[in-house]
Order: structure tokens, then C-alpha cells, then sequence
């Protein structure tokens, strides 16, 4: 199930939201988001449940043997590192087996045949939440858990299951089995949930769409787009895909929230940042979190002179590349990151600083621009042929009239879009608040708008998802 | 006093909050119950014309695999109660993204330019027993809709691998016939009539003039040409087409008419010779595709029918496969819905048709080989023609020589709009029911 169906609004959260109120201890309320969620995650194909259920049993026997042998530091670590292992194996074989083996066929011929692996729904954020679980209790941040329920409700709770935020065990562990709601934060979460459905379910889909027609798949069409087709085309990619994933984030923090939940932030408008170094620490910030703080610090991060923090660099961000999606250019998508961030620790860190800040914003913007394109087109040759196009270099046009038209159909929407990717509403929504308390007048416009505005957004989503009905998440396939 | 300390304070939200609490889950609540009332959900949607998703039968098989939650998640928004009432509020809700005063909706198919046709032509039907099933009931589909004011044109796109097997189709068929005339009309769609070069050029597309000239060129020389497009050019002022559909009007299907009569050396009758009667409201296909743009909208196209004198009765086999039913030449579509008024000609596609006029006795008969196009057309003949048979091409299950030797037909007319004759699809249909 996803959150922008009509049937996830309508019928599951709303009928699971009802029952976890009115169950009175904790407890239950617990019992009733476990079972909730593994409905949930069964909705999408009941055979993977299994293998969540596994996953979850294997973090939490590990983590329980790493608790107990406090005094045994060899065998611990010996604990430790087969449980990731395990799960990492488990990953990698769902994942990424189909590629390896087709890649080896295309090279040395050998095997025969592909392994078509299915991709279970959101094993990629689940897998790291139980290996940094198991971490958390081997570095004695947090007590391992008795209950195997509560550990597979960590993994499992569908707020964050299938798309993330990747929650680290430490920020959760207390609030899983003792938590306040607060009736200002519910209303918060409420907010938050109908603010990323309207991201979700109005502006991602609309730049989807048209993204799609300026910049297609099949490269027999995309080779005759005209050059502005695929700059525009790519230009709603970008806002597509922020708009799309940070959606799905602001929805679980809400959610969260009105649990009593708190999920640390996700994205923190990545797109005004000023160097590709603060993009990564305001983009997927669970995601550079974890690998930060599980790979590149536990690797010597930049504790052992240059040379090693390059290749521990090299290695992360790899790793963040090829974590995105079972194909090479998501690896190259990462390496061109590494290149970036060595670029301006090393080489441009001076000229950078004395840059003035809207040419830093132009620098960023265009790198991360062409980034996308490399996110995008998993084969090489569609890659070049949509490269080449964008400089009309297929004997293409620069400009027709279909993309002018496009444009300007939705030049109104195009401008939404971008501001919706900028701080603005938060900022306004912040300065009403702190004008209401200074008159009544401001005080009553905050309060119908904080009302009303919700179930707006909410009826306007589900207006454009009626007709709509297969409408999966972007980041499903991670 | 008091009020003044009041205010200066800072607020207590908790009422207000919990208000807000309440507003929004009672929204979800009734959202979910008024879901939940089954009597709600549309089955159909007329707009789209198609049914809607049924809820999903469970099977072991299904509900490992997840299909039956797909489906039933399918089913859930699909058929959500209010649908098309949501969905054109969404179509008005997408007006205001910006400005649309012509728009593209959909892209011209990719065209291959005309080369040197290979002498020795040699597209035929491959596996033909196991393609026919597959390749049947193709319906006609629009690739692109392109809106300018408050009239939408589809972009043609010249395919010359489809229409050298369009010409050789109908070529090989003349020789299987050799007691009847064959005759082809290649009928222009609107944007080949309204549409400056220039903008065609503009928007992707081939000019339609020269693709029809190009067919005529390859056809056999027994086949008689029909030139429809010089006449309906000439009088392109009066209402050929519709607005909102991609057909044309029956008067557009006159003005072919008149010069198959020409060519046929018949007299035409007179339009006033026919009863006429218009019914207003209509909103096409192209109006369906363009997600009801309003522009559209606001102004619907009359159908405007031409009744023929002697009879009106008409008898067909249905795509189910029933003979003998029996529909009206012109029927009364002042009581269907505004997406199907062009469902007043000759009872829709069917796959066979036959019409028996009692005030003619001379034994002439004519079969009309078309796609929807043909409904509009096939009236007029009712007024020269004792017998006139109607074969949907994408429908019908026969032969077509059979038909044509067995009822000593005397004229073959093939009706195609030149969109079709550039469909591989479609003329894969007419290939199967010529080539046996």
C-alpha cells in the first residue's frame, strides 16, 4: 500500500488511526500498530513478510547475544559482524543479484542464466534500521530489546517502513515502549500529513507527468525531443523528485508525531543550499547519517590523514550511489558526489568562500541538475542520446512548439512548484504565528487557516487521485 | 479591562487545537463511511467509456502473489463514490496551472519520412491464424490531442511502413473480386483541413494532402480513387468536423459522398433529399482525451443526422456475435449520454450491417469496408443503393471476397480516415479479413 492511495487515506489510516485510540494501554496501542503494519506491509505481496519477519529476528537474537557477552569484547564483535553480515547478504541478494549476475553474463558469458530476484518492498531502509540497532546495542547506546514484537515493530511500523525516514534505533528505542502525546503536537502532525499528501498527490505527480513527456524512457522517442524539451523536462525531475520523496518523509514524521513518535527530520530544503557539502546535510539527512555515523567514522572518517579519508570518502559514497537502485549509474550518480565534496575540501575550499553566494547557488544548482540526469536514465546509451539532445546534438531542435506549449500550460504550476522546494511557506506559516499573538485579527486568520487548511489540502489530493488509481511512490524502488 | 489583559497574554491554544483535532478526524471518519456505502460507487464511467474495476475475486494463487491486494486497492479508487464529479472538479483545478489557450495533450506518433518505395513489395501477414486473434478489435486510439480555442485536432503522423501494407492490402484484394468496382476514399481528419503546414510542421506532424496522394499513387490501378479531400477543402467554412470528437460530421461525409457518386458516374442525391435532425450536447473523444478541458467544454458540438428516404431500418450481427438484430439507420440520440451522440449513425460499430431499401428494385447493392469513420457516410448510399452491406474491419469475422462474390455485390468502397490507413494495427485487421 502507499500513502498517496485512496485506500490507504480512507480506509486503512483512518480505521487503524480509530482502533489505536480508543485501545487504552500502551500495550495495546502497540499490539494494534504491530499488527496494522504488518498488514500493511503484507498488502504489497505477503510472501516478502517473511522475510521482514526473519530480518527482525536475526537483529534482535544478535543484539541480545552482543548485550551478554558485555565482557567477551572478541566474541561480541564476532556477534556483530556476522548479524550485519547476515542482513547486508540478505540485502544484497534481493537487491542487487539480478545486476551482478547479468553484468557477469554481459562480460564473461558465464552464468547462463540471470537471477530474476523480485525486490522486496522497503528492505533497503528496514535493513539498516535493524543494522543499526544491532550497532547501537554493541556500542552500548541503547539496551537490547527483550520482546522479538517490539524489535519487528521498530523495523515493521509502516509509517517509515517502506520509504523512510531510515529512524536510527537510539531515537526510538524509549519511545517505543513509553511515549506522550501531546494535543499540540498532534495537531502538528496533522499538518504535516495533509501538507506531504498535497506534495505527494498534487505537485510531485503533475511534475512527474510532465517530466515524463518531455524527457521519456524509449530512447526512439526521446531522441527526436528538441533540446528544450529535455532542460525543461529535467528541470521538472528535479522538483519531482525532492517534492515526491520529502512527501513521503513529512507524511511518516506526521504520522509519528501524532503517535507521539518524534522522527528526526529528512530534508531541510536541500535545494537553497550553497555547496554540494551542506546538499548531503540537508538531503536524505537519515540516509548521510547513517552512513556517516556506520561506515565512514567506523572506517577512520578523517581521523588518518588525507590519503584514508579519501578512500573512506570513496567508499560511502559509493555506497550511497549504489544504495539508490540495482543499476551502475546510481554508482557513478554517487562517485560524482565523491568527486564534488573532494573537489571543495581540497581544491576550491578557498575560491568557494570568497565566492558570492548566488554564484555558490548557480554552481550547486547546476551540479545537482545534472546530477538528476544521471539519476534518471539507468542505460548509458539513453543517458548520452538525452545528454546529447540537451545541446540538439541528435539533429534535433533546440525549441518546438509542443515543449512552448507545455510551458506555458503550466507556467502557473512550474512557479508553484519551485516555491513549494523553498523555505517560504514555512517562513510565512512561522511569522503568523508569531504575529497572532500580537492581534486578534492575526490570531483568527492563524487558527481558521491551521483548521482549514488541512482538510483542504487533503480533499483537493484526494480529487486528483480519484482516476488516479496506480500511483506508487518514487522511492519504492529503493 | 479584562478583554485587554486577555489578549495580551499568550493564547492558550488547547481549544482551538482540540478543534482541530476533531474537524480533521471527523473528516477522515465521514470520508471513510461515505467510501464504504457501496451503493455509492459508480460500475461504469461514461466519459472514459469503459467499465470500471470489480472488486477482485480471492484465489489462493492471488493472495500470495498480492494481486488481490493490488486489485482490490485498484477497485478502492476506481470506483470511489463521486468519481466523475471529482474528476472534472480536478480537470478545472488544472486549468488554473497556467495558461491554455492552445495545448498538446499526448505526442504525435514518431513518423518515418517518405522514401523510395522497394519495388517488389513483400509485407505480408505473417502467421496469420495466430495473429488474427490477437489483432482483432483493435479500437481506433488517439495518440495526441491538440487544442487551440475551442477546437481539438490529432496530429497525423506519416508511418510509410503502415501505409505501403495499407495499399498492398487493398491490392491484392482487387484480384479476389474481379466481378465488382473497388473504390478507396482516404478520408482527411481536421487538422489536415485547419491546420496551416506550418504549425503541422510545428507540432510534429506530416501534411495529409501528400500522404493521401501518396496512397492513391500505389494503389492499383483498378482501384478507383476517390479525391475527398479537395472537396471537403473547398468547403471548409461549413461545419465538417466536430470540435470535440475526431470525427466528422455527416455533412463532411456528404461532401466524400457526393464525389464517390461522381466517380461511381451516379447521380448524388441532394442533401435536402434526406430528413434531417440535430441533436445538440455532443462532447467527443477528444474532449474524453483532453481530460475535459473545458475550453471544450463550454462549447459542445450538434450532431446533425441525414435521414434516408425509404427506409430506415438497419440489420447487423453484434460483436457478440448475435445475427439479426435490429437498430436504426439514424437513431433518436437525443437520449444518449453527451459522450455518444455519434452513436446515432448506423447503430455504432458493428461487425456486419445490412440495410434493404424497399423503394429501390434494381439489385444494386454496395458493401462499405470502414472504421467509425464509415457511420457517418453510409446513410447517404441508403437513397441509390437497393442493398448496402456495412463490414466493421476491425470487428468482423469472415471473409471478405466470401461476402462479396456469395451477394453479387457490385461496389466495394474501402473507407478509412487517414489515420487509420497509417495504423499497422487497423490494416493488420483489414489484412485478416482480405487475406485468406
Amino acid at each position: 500500500m502507499v500513502f498517496s492511495s485512496l485506500i490507504f487515506i480512507f480506509f486503512f489510516f483512518t480505521i487503524t488511526m480509530g482502533i489505536y485510540w480508543i485501545t487504552p494501554s500502551l500495550k495495546g496501542k502497540n499490539i494494534v500498530l504491530l499488527i496494522a503494519s504488518l498488514i500493511f506491509y503484507a498488502w504489497g505481496g505477503p510472501t516478502y513478510l517473511i522475510l521482514l519477519l526473519l530480518m527482525s529476528a536475526i537483529s534482535w537474537i544478535g543484539s541480545l547475544r552482543v548485550e551478554a557477552l558485555e565482557n567477551k569484547p572478541r566474541r561480541r564483535m564476532l556477534v556483530l559482524w556476522i548479524t550485519t553480515l547476515i542482513q547486508l547478504g540478505l540485502l544484497g541478494y534481493f537487491k542487487y543479484a539480478g545486476l551482478f549476475t547479468a553484468t557477469l553474463k554481459h562480460f564473461i558469458g558465464w552464468p547462463q542464466h540471470v537471477l530474476e530476484v523480485a525486490l522486496p518492498i522497503g528492505i533497503s531502509f528496514y535493513t539498516f534500521q535493524l543494522i543499526t540497532y544491532t550497532v547501537d546495542v554493541y556500542r552500548n547506546e541503547a539496551k537490547a530489546q527483550r520482546s522479538y514484537w517490539m524489535v519487528l515493530l521498530y523495523a515493521a511500523l509502516y509509517f517509515q517502513c517502506i520509504a523512510g525516514p531510515i529512524v536510527r534505533y537510539q531515537d526510538v528505542a524509549d519511545e517505543i515502549t513509553g511515549r506522550k502525546v501531546k494535543l499540540e503536537e498532534v495537531g502538528r502532525g496533522i499538518s504535516r500529513f495533509s501538507v506531504g499528501l498535497f506534495k505527494k498527490a498534487v505537485l510531485a505527480n503533475s511534475c512527474a507527468k510532465i517530466a515524463d513527456q518531455l524527457c521519456p524512457m524509449d530512447i526512439s522517442v526521446l531522441q527526436h525531443q528538441s533540446a528544450a524539451a529535455i532542460w525543461l523536462g529535467l528541470l521538472m525531475y528535479m522538483l519531482q523528485i525532492y517534492l515526491d520523496f520529502s512527501a513521503y518523509s513529512d507524511m511518516a514524521i506526521g504520522m509519528g508525531w501524532m503517535v507521539g513518535f518524534h522522527f528526526k527530520e529528512n530534508f531541510n530544503y536541500p535545494y537553497i543550499s550553497q555547496s554540494i557539502t551542506e546538499f548531503w546535510r540537508r538531503w536524505h539527512i537519515s540516509l548521510s547519517t547513517f552512513f556517516r555515523d556506520y561506515v565512514y567514522i567506523p572506517l577512520g572518517g578523517n581521523r588518518k590523514g588525507a590519503f584514508r579519508q579519501i578512500i573512506n570518502m570513496f567508499v560511502v559514497w559509493a555506497a550511497t550511489g549504489f544504495w539508490h537502485g540495482a543499476n551502475w549509474n546510481y554508482l557513478l550518480w554517487g562517485l560524482y558526489f565523491f568527486v564534488f565534496l573532494v573537489l571543495e575540501k581540497w581544491v576550491i575550499k578557498g575560491l568557494l568562500a570568497k565566492t558570492p553566494r548566488v554564484f555558490k547557488h548557480i554552481y550547486l544548482l547546476v551540479i545537482i541538475y545534472f546530477g538528476w540526469l544521471l539519476f534518471r536514465y539507468t542505460n548509458f546509451n539513453t543517458l548520452m542520446v538525452a545528454f546529447k539532445g540537451m545541446f540538439a546534438m541528435n539533429h534535433n531542435q533546440w525549441l518546438d512548439m509542443s515543449t512552448k506549449m507545455i510551458f506555458l500550460n503550466n507556467i502557473y504550476f512550474i512557479i508553484f512548484a519551485i516555491i513549494a522546494c523553498l523555505p517560504i511557506a514555512s517562513m510565512a506559516y512561522r511569522w503568523l504565528k508569531v504575529e497572532m499573538r500580537r492581534r486578534f485579527v492575526s490570531r483568527v486568520a492563524f487558527y481558521i487557516v491551521d483548521i482549514v487548511a488541512p482538510v483542504a489540502l487533503v480533499l483537493i489530493s484526494t480529487m486528483t487521485l480519484v482516476g488516479n488509481s496506480y500511483n506508487p511512490f518514487l522511492y519504492f524502488q529503493f | 479591562m479584562l478583554r485587554k489583559t486577555r489578549f495580551k497574554k499568550a493564547p492558550s491554544q488547547k481549544g482551538y487545537l482540540s478543534l482541530k483535532v476533531i474537524i480533521f478526524s471527523l473528516f477522515l471518519i465521514i470520508m471513510t463511511v461515505i467510501a464504504l456505502i457501496m451503493p455509492l460507487r459508480p460500475t461504469k464511467s461514461n466519459i472514459e467509456k469503459r467499465t470500471l474495476a470489480k472488486f477482485p475475486k480471492v484465489s489462493f494463487q492471488t493472495l500470495v502473489n498480492g494481486k488481490y491486494f493490488s486489485d482490490v486497492t485498484t477497485w478502492y479508487a476506481d470506483t470511489f463514490p463521486m468519481r466523475e464529479s471529482l474528476m472534472s472538479d480536478n480537470a478545472k483545478f488544472k486549468e488554473a496551472y497556467g495558461i491554455q489557450t492552445t495545448q498538446m495533450i499526448g505526442q504525435v506518433s514518431p513518423q518515418t519520412k517518405e522514401k523510395n518505395k522497394a519495388a517488389t513489395p513483400k509485407t505480408t501477414l505473417t502467421k496469420k491464424t495466430n495473429k488474427a486473434d490477437k489483432i482483432k478489435n483493435v479500437d481506433e486510439k488517439l495518440d495526441n490531442v491538440f487544442i487551440s480555442g475551442n477546437r481539438a485536432y490529432s496530429v497525423y503522423g506519416f508511418n510509410q511502413t503502415a501505409v505501403d501494407k495499407y495499399t498492398d492490402t487493398i491490392n491484392r484484394f482487387v484480384d479476389k473480386v474481379p466481378n465488382s468496382k473497388v473504390y478507396d476514399i482516404v478520408v482527411p481528419t481536421s487538422s489536415g483541413i485547419y491546420l496551416s503546414d506550418k504549425t503541422t510542421k510545428e507540432l510534429g506532424g506530416s501534411n495529409q494532402k501528400k500522404a493521401i496522394n501518396y496512397i492513391y499513387k500505389h494503389l492499383n490501378k483498378k482501384v478507383n480513387k476517390v479525391d475527398a479531400f479537395s472537396e471537403i477543402d473547398n468547403h471548409s467554412k461549413e461545419y465538417l468536423y466536430f470540435r470535440t470528437d475526431h470525427h466528422w460530421t455527416a455533412k463532411g461525409a456528404y461532401y466524400a459522398y457526393g464525389q464517390y457518386m461522381k466517380k461511381a458516374g451516379k447521380t448524388p442525391s441532394k442533401l435536402s433529399d434526406y430528413k434531417h435532425r440535430a441533436f445538440k450536447g455532443f462532447l467527443g473523444t477528444s474532449y474524453a482525451y483532453s481530460n475535459q478541458a473545458s475550453a471544450l467544454g463550454d462549447t459542445p458540438d450538434t450532431v446533425h443526422t441525414y435521414q434516408p428516404q425509404g427506409t430506415n431500418t438497419i440489420k447487423y450481427t453484434d460483436r457478440l456475435n448475435q445475427p439479426n438484430q435490429t437498430g436504426k439507420i439514424i437513431a433518436d440520440a437525443s437520449k444518449y449520454d453527451e459522450a455518444s451522440k455519434y452513436m446515432a449513425f448506423i447503430a455504432g460499430d458493428e461487425p456486419y450491417e445490412e440495410i434493404h431499401n424497399p423503394k429501390i428494385k434494381d439489385g444494386s447493392s454496395v458493401v462499405v469496408i470502414k472504421e467509425s469513420f464509415g457511420n457517418a457516410f453510409v446513410p447517404f448510399l441508403v437513397n441509390n443503393y437497393e442493398n448496402v452491406y456495412v463490414v466493421d474491419y476491425r470487428y468482423y469475422d469472415d471473409q471478405l471476397a466470401k461476402l462479396v462474390n456469395e451477394k453479387h455485390i457490385q461496389d466495394v468502397i474501402f473507407l478509412n480516415n487517414i489515420s487509420a490507413a497509417s495504423t499497422d494495427t487497423l490494416i493488420d485487421n483489414i489484412a485478416r479479413i482480405t487475406e485468406n
